[in-house]
């Protein structure tokens, strides 16, 4: 099974994206708006809410300016906690020191709670590939991974879906009545995965924070699965990635309050579940593995450029206010990270060249900075994502021809003149339609060049005058 | 510092999550809880180590109202088996605890650390009851956290609010996906 596109051809997919689309009006309108409107509420219920961020996005930068310290000091609690740590550099190496954890223990099923880090490196289908079942236990995610589909979104991942979408699967894939309410379909899901929780051998969980001063796993959820995976198998599996740590439980409070309300619209949400580790003497977790993931981020935090995108805390508001992620939805953007968040990121973590439209797909309007609780400087960071994108293009590309010809002729008098005096002769013999420049003529008129150059103009009135 | 909580408060944000608030008196506790096992429709429990659900006596009032008792030391010592012991907590109706407090702002109640055997008893029952003092009602987060500082942080544990909750269908709250359907909180004057 392999869920996810690849995040290049954006353009391609987006075109066909809205090509396809037959239901009206679109849900990913519908419920970015929704979630919008939910933020909006919570947000104003702070009179001191730009303070509050403005805080948290110090905190936020100086914990990732920090980074080295702050994962010093949560090793050797984590050590203290009983909490066996692995690092893996890349998505191989991550998926490697999982499926060795599981098939060394002989486990064939693996229950998992949400984890956007288990989407970028793959995991489910290496697992599959290897004789392991991954089941996801996020309503939202159990909805996807029955459709053999990747999540559309951070924080609801069947955001591209309407009620009748998960009546229709359920009746088919879970073989019960069809329903369209929201409360029965979800009373299914209850069912079929309880069983899976008590019975599960291994749990994989994301990790939202570390928090350096006790060494805690923090996860956040609503559902409930993050605590059953974590709190039910003999061996849990925690995923984080490296940057997400946080100094004390006190940022952690904060965090976890700006993140619901952003996210979601709620003051808190129903859990935030702090992991210290394994049981000590009888209980479960016996065994409590913790992969902390590189996959680029070192790299992104060795540029002062591009630093500040690790503050992000996936709360995808970014996302429900893109007017480009509301069109689209988050399929077409390929790989795990849609939207503008999704935009930075994807062309960081791969490299340009696997995401080279993804800077472009955006308005530049400025949304998602002025939405984003840790104030993630998206707009300037997506223009320097474009700038990326254009250097890696080969030096003969169209393109780059047109614009260091473009260039040259700008800055020297001689060349301007003389390639104006060219394009006059040019436009008065060959009829616009004979020149298409794509994604540009077809929606704009070429402008036409005056027939006599201001300078000329100028020169002659001037004489005029002193005559 | 004292804090002087506002009650109304409290009950209107639990409210808004879906949390019923009795407030009552220690005196009264057994009459409330009598009641609250009726209307609930209770007839097994689970109930945690918590210094104050020992000094109230709760198990010992649920057996008097003929509620089973689901224990973990019945299944203890050679028998003891966690597979076994959750199979248990899931086919019970309600899991008691107390907490070391409850947040006004938020609603949030910070559970005191459990052991691991005893951290499913919040979480598998279909309907969690949290009592505790009055005292414990701070205003905010950030004070229940420096509360559970104060006495070391130590193990896992977790912030409940409300029910489990899910909005992945269209955005429309359903509640009970995983864990409880029904939160209920009490506190004692």
């Amino acid at each position: 099974m392999n869920k996810h596109t690849s995040p290049r051809n954006l353009k391609q997919s987006i075109r066909s994206s809205l090509k396809n689309r037959s239901q009206k009006p679109l849900p990913s309108k519908v419920n970015t708006g929704r979630a919008v409107h939910a933020r909006d509420l919570r947000a104003s219920e702070w009179p001191d809410f730009d303070q509050r961020r403005s805080d948290i996005t110090q905190k936020r930068q100086a914990a990732i300016d920090y980074l080295d310290e702050l994962h010093a000091r949560l090793r050797s609690k984590w050590l203290e906690n009983g909490i066996v740590v692995h690092d893996a550099l890349d998505a191989a190496e991550a998926r490697e020191i999982i499926t060795g954890l599981l098939r060394d223990r002989g486990i064939i099923e693996v229950l998992k709670s949400k984890s956007m880090l288990s989407e970028e490196i793959e995991i489910n289908s290496h697992l599959e590939a290897t004789g392991i079942s991954p089941l996801e236990t996020d309503l939202g995610e159990y909805i996807v991974q029955l459709r053999n589909e990747a999540p559309s979104h951070i924080t609801m991942p069947a955001m591209h879906l309407f009620r009748q979408d998960v009546g229709k699967l359920f009746a088919e894939r879970l073989g019960v009545p069809y329903t369209e309410t929201p409360a029965e379909l979800t009373a299914h899901a209850r069912k079929v995965l309880r069983q899976r929780f008590l019975s599960a051998r291994a749990g994989m969980i994301g990790v939202n924070f570390a928090v350096a001063e006790t060494g805690h796993l923090a996860t956040v959820t609503n559902e409930g699965n993050g605590r059953m995976v974590s709190t039910l198998p003999p061996l849990v599996i925690a995923l984080m990635g490296w940057e997400r740590v946080t100094e004390t439980l006190q940022d952690l409070g904060e965090l976890w309050q700006i993140l619901a309300r952003s996210a979601t619209g709620q003051r808190a949400t129903s859990y935030l579940s702090l992991l210290q580790g394994p049981a000590k003497s009888s209980g479960r977790p016996n065994e409590v593995h913790l992969v902390v993931v590189d996959n680029g981020r070192k790299a992104i935090h060795r540029n002062h450029e591009t630093r500040e995108v690790l503050r992000c805390i996936r709360c995808g508001a970014c996302l429900n206010v893109c007017p480009v992620y509301q069109q689209v939805g988050g399929h077409p953007y390929g790989g795990t990270y849609p939207g503008p968040i999704g935009s930075v990121l994807t062309p960081l973590l791969n490299n340009p060249k696997e995401a080279p439209d993804h800077p472009f797909a955006s308005s530049l309007c400025g949304a998602c900075e002025e939405i984003c609780p840790v104030s993630i400087p998206l707009p300037r960071l997506l223009l320097m994502g474009r700038k990326q994108g254009v250097e890696s293009r080969p030096p003969l590309s169209p393109e780059r021809v047109v614009w260091s010809t473009f260039q040259s002729v700008m800055t020297g008098r001689k060349k301007y003149e003389a390639a104006t005096r060219l394009a006059r002769l040019v436009q008065k013999t060959l009829p616009e339609k004979l020149l298409p420049i794509p994604g540009w003529t077809d929606h704009r008129d070429a402008p036409q060049l005056a027939a006599k150059p201001f300078r000329d103009w100028f020169r002659e009135e001037h004489e005029e005058g002193e005559s | 510092m004292t804090y002087s909580p506002s009650l109304d408060r409290l009950k209107s944000v639990l409210q808004e999550v879906d949390t019923e608030l009795i407030v009552t008196t220690r005196q009264m506790f057994p009459e409330v809880f009598h009641s609250w096992l009726e209307q609930n429709g209770v007839l097994s429990v689970a109930v945690g180590s918590d210094a104050l659900l020992g000094e109230l006596d709760v198990k010992q009032m649920a057996q008097d109202q003929k509620v089973g008792i689901a224990d973990l030391s019945i299944h203890d010592s050679e028998l003891h088996d966690a597979d076994r012991w959750h199979q248990i907590l899931a086919g019970t109706d309600a899991g008691i605890t107390s907490a070391i407090g409850i947040a006004e702002e938020t609603g949030s109640v910070l559970l005191i650390p459990h052991s691991p055997d005893e951290r499913a008893i919040s979480l598998l029952p279909p309907i969690h009851l949290i009592v505790l003092e009055q005292s414990k009602v701070v205003p905010d987060i950030a004070t229940l956290i420096k509360r559970w500082q104060d006495v070391g942080a130590e193990g896992s544990n977790v912030f409940v609010t409300g029910p489990s909750r899910t909005a992945d269908i269209e955005k429309e709250l359903v509640l009970g996906v995983h864990g409880p359907m029904t939160v209920t909180v009490i506190l004692l004057g």
